[in-house]
């Protein structure tokens, strides 16, 4: 498949200093690289306000999206972080979620993308593979962790 | 036939994946089960029209129904997931 993830779109040991941060360096791959308009970001961050997306996984995840209409090519944008930042908790917006890992969705057709987003969720249910992503000191160590499960 | 509505802030990512999830689980309980995704903001006005047998949710839903609504997070993270696995399949025995 041509893949959604790849070595130029993740990005690792970012420091951040709040999930707006965050999102806006796992954005910006995708921008540059002609997968979103530039209503894009705007879009992540207010639909990040009103449906949260962390995930307190061992190691805490975020999946931030927004709708199809963005998107111009398909993809995903990895980002990990040196130190965690808060989000609020996917269906709990006060539940606080420590992210050190995120997962940023450019998608279209998720019918389509059912694989590579079953994927995703595979990998955020284990924790070694979270703290071994976590960890990673570069891009590839960090795309063949995740393509050993596609 | 059950239905279960699934519900996310955009109806694309996480429900599609929750929905696939689900129609898996009700197999392997030998329940006859389809899924419809909705948006949360019509999440409501479509349980409305279709009168599902639950709703599934990633998202918070503001508002009441008669419908049951479960929280559909552990089919993303693992953590609990036989708890929620219960719950649904316990409704769509019924």
């Amino acid at each position: 498949m041509e893949s959604l993830i790849d070595k130029d779109r993740i990005q690792v040991k970012f420091s951040a200093e709040n999930q707006f941060a965050a999102i806006e360096m796992a954005a910006k791959p995708l921008w540059e690289q002609g997968y979103v308009d530039e209503g894009f970001l705007a879009a992540v961050m207010e639909r990040e306000r009103n449906f949260p997306t962390g995930l307190p996984t061992r190691v805490g995840v975020a999946l931030p999206h927004t709708e199809a209409k963005y998107v111009i090519k398909e993809g995903i944008s990895i980002l990990t972080l040196d130190k965690p930042v808060l989000f609020a908790g996917m269906g709990n917006p006060k539940e606080k979620v420590l992210v050190e890992i995120l997962f940023l969705l450019a998608i279209k057709n998720p019918a389509k993308q059912l694989g590579v987003l079953q994927t995703i969720i595979t990998i955020i249910q284990n924790e070694m593979v979270l703290k071994k992503i976590k960890g990673a000191k570069d891009p590839k160590t960090i795309y063949n962790l995740i393509n050993q499960f596609i | 036939m059950k239905l279960v509505l699934v519900a996310c802030g955009t109806a694309l990512a996480t429900s599609t994946v929750v929905a696939r999830k689900i129609e898996t689980i009700a197999k392997e309980h030998g329940i006859e089960c389809r899924t419809i995704q909705a948006k949360a903001a019509d999440a409501f006005k479509k349980s409305q029209e279709l009168h599902p047998d639950a709703i599934v949710c990633t998202c918070q839903l503001d508002g009441e129904s008669d419908i049951p609504i479960i929280n559909g997070r552990a089919f993303l993270t693992g953590i609990n997931i036989q708890s929620t696995i219960d719950q649904l399949v316990e409704i769509l025995k019924k």
